[in-house]
């Protein structure tokens, strides 16, 4: 009779236990509010039907990709408001989108699997060296070095400043320095770090200039802090901002991979997302981020103080 | 004392057992990885009905189909504010189509017609500008002749200015072609 009182008391144990550690993951996926966010409001652009990648250049102006419009649009940022200053138009689907430290913009273009690269004034100038399978986001290393998110090879491609091709990095597979689906990428110049979203394995990676793997953040085995990771941005900090549009917020990670605190909600009013794709932060601190589904650039001001 | 410790390995090994087979069980790969139920789903502090964990089932499925995401196809639904993607596909399949059933790309069995009666759809190929299989596609034009027009896009368009049906004679746009070819899935098909 003991004994199975003894049984019955750890058995209860031992799924308390289990529901405790259940829990204790769940809530690493939680939502935080952090009472420091800023969030002051948005500027709508009606022109702006399916804002995917955004580029940040110099002289306060944004670039972004618009996926059904087929164009890349010039946004000059003045007092808060967002004015469309000029658009590219591309010749199919366009995803990615950077701009070099001469002003041209690099475009990728899904329909044609290709990195197209524009003047300033927006004329089409010559293409990246071979085919890229969705070209979904571009990074340019202030070496001149151009990182290429091609995500249906599940590679990150590097190209020299005149276009020729270099080297890639990646792979398909779940091990560290290999991708399933990588969407995002952005470069910490101080720390001379690429680092990338991968999607489906739902994490982020950290590599170096050559592609060789240094850290990983998200990805556990029960589940990750990154649902769905897309758009990336480095602040001057260090700190790593990753959209997520499942979660349909951004996360703030530390340089090391702390998770410091989250912005956005879901909803289709002010400060809200619905699909956010990609983000910028500029020397402000200001956080410009694309929400596909509500037609426009959401601003974030200061989002961490 | 000895019996006590065995009894405690004994249930530990259970417990893992279980960990292990809830986690790796082939039952939750039954459909494509991420239409799982968990993606959708979940049991506590959900947002929307059913236990949904996003507001809208819109919001969930464009987490991979807007651009950008694994699957970017499918990324507008058809005459926006008015359809959902749940209007036309189920997510949680309707076996028969999975299996090599009817219908091909999670097309819903039976989607509601411009006449608000519940009609059937067909869809087992996206069709071909090639000549290859075109049965029981986009716009079939009744072409297994059970009276019924039943292909993906046939099953609404009943009465527009190129398929009217009783008029036999207007189904002749692109009969038998691929719709998407012209009307893409990413445009909502509107162009």
């Amino acid at each position: 009779m003991g004994l199975r009182i003894q049984i019955k008391k750890l058995v209860i144990y031992f799924f308390s236990l289990l529901l405790l550690l259940s829990f204790l993951f769940k809530n690493s996926l939680a939502y935080s509010t952090q009472e420091n966010i800023a969030v002051i409001g948005h500027h709508e652009h009606e022109v702006l039907t399916s804002p995917v990648r955004i580029a940040i250049g110099h002289g306060n102006r944004i670039y972004v990709s618009d996926f059904k419009k087929k164009f890349v649009a010039i946004i000059k940022i003045t007092k808060k408001k967002l004015k469309i200053i000029r658009t590219i138009s591309i010749n199919g689907n366009p995803l990615g989108v950077a701009v070099d430290r001469k002003g041209r913009i690099y475009v990728g273009n899904n329909s044609y699997n290709r990195i197209e690269v524009y003047t300033p004034k927006g004329k089409f100038k010559y293409c990246l060296e071979g085919e890229i399978k969705r070209p979904n986001d571009i990074a340019i290393a202030s070496n001149g070095l151009i990182y290429v998110v091609a995500s249906d090879e599940n590679l990150v491609k590097i190209y020299n400043p005149d276009g020729s091709f270099r080297s890639s990095f990646g792979g398909s597979g779940k091990d560290y320095g290999q991708f399933n689906f990588p969407t995002g990428i952005a470069i910490d110049e101080n720390n001379m770090e690429v680092i990338v979203s991968d999607f489906l394995n739902k994490r982020i990676q950290i590599f170096d200039y050559e592609g060789n793997w240094l850290r990983t953040i998200g990805g556990g085995w029960f589940s990750s802090v990154v649902d769905r990771p897309q758009g990336i941005a480095v602040d001057e900090q260090g700190r790593i901002y990753v959209v997520d549009p499942k979660q349909a917020c951004v996360l703030i990670f530390s340089h090391s991979g702390k998770l410091i605190t989250t912005f956005g909600e879901y909803g289709e009013d002010e400060g809200q997302l619905r699909i956010p794709l990609d983000i910028v932060i500029n020397k402000k601190g200001d956080a410009f981020v694309t929400s596909y589904q509500n037609s426009r650039i959401e601003i974030f001001e200061g989002v961490v103080k | 004392m000895r019996k006590k410790y065995i009894i405690i390995l004994f249930i530990f090994i259970i417990g893992l057992s279980l960990i292990f087979i809830i986690f790796n069980s082939p039952k939750t790969e039954a459909l494509i990885p991420v239409h799982q139920c968990d993606y959708c789903h979940g049991m506590h502090s959900t947002k929307g009905p059913k236990l949904q964990k996003e507001i809208d089932a819109e919001n969930t499925c464009l987490t991979c189909h807007a651009p950008g995401g694994a699957s970017s196809l499918k990324a507008a639904n058809h005459i926006p504010d008015m359809y959902t993607c749940m209007d036309c596909h189920d997510p949680h399949d309707n076996v028969t189509n999975w299996l090599g059933g009817t219908n091909i790309k999670l097309v819903l069995d039976y989607v509601i017609g411009q006449d608000g009666s519940l009609r059937p759809v067909v869809f087992e190929s996206r069709g071909t500008d090639v000549g290859d299989p075109t049965l029981h596609s986009f716009c079939d034009g009744d072409e297994d002749g059970n009276g019924v027009w039943d292909g993906v896009c046939d099953t609404c368009h009943v009465n527009t200015g190129k398929h009217n049906y009783p008029d036999i004679k207007s189904h002749k746009h692109q009969q038998g072609k691929t719709c998407t070819r012209c009307h893409e899935h990413i445009d909502g098909f509107l162009k």
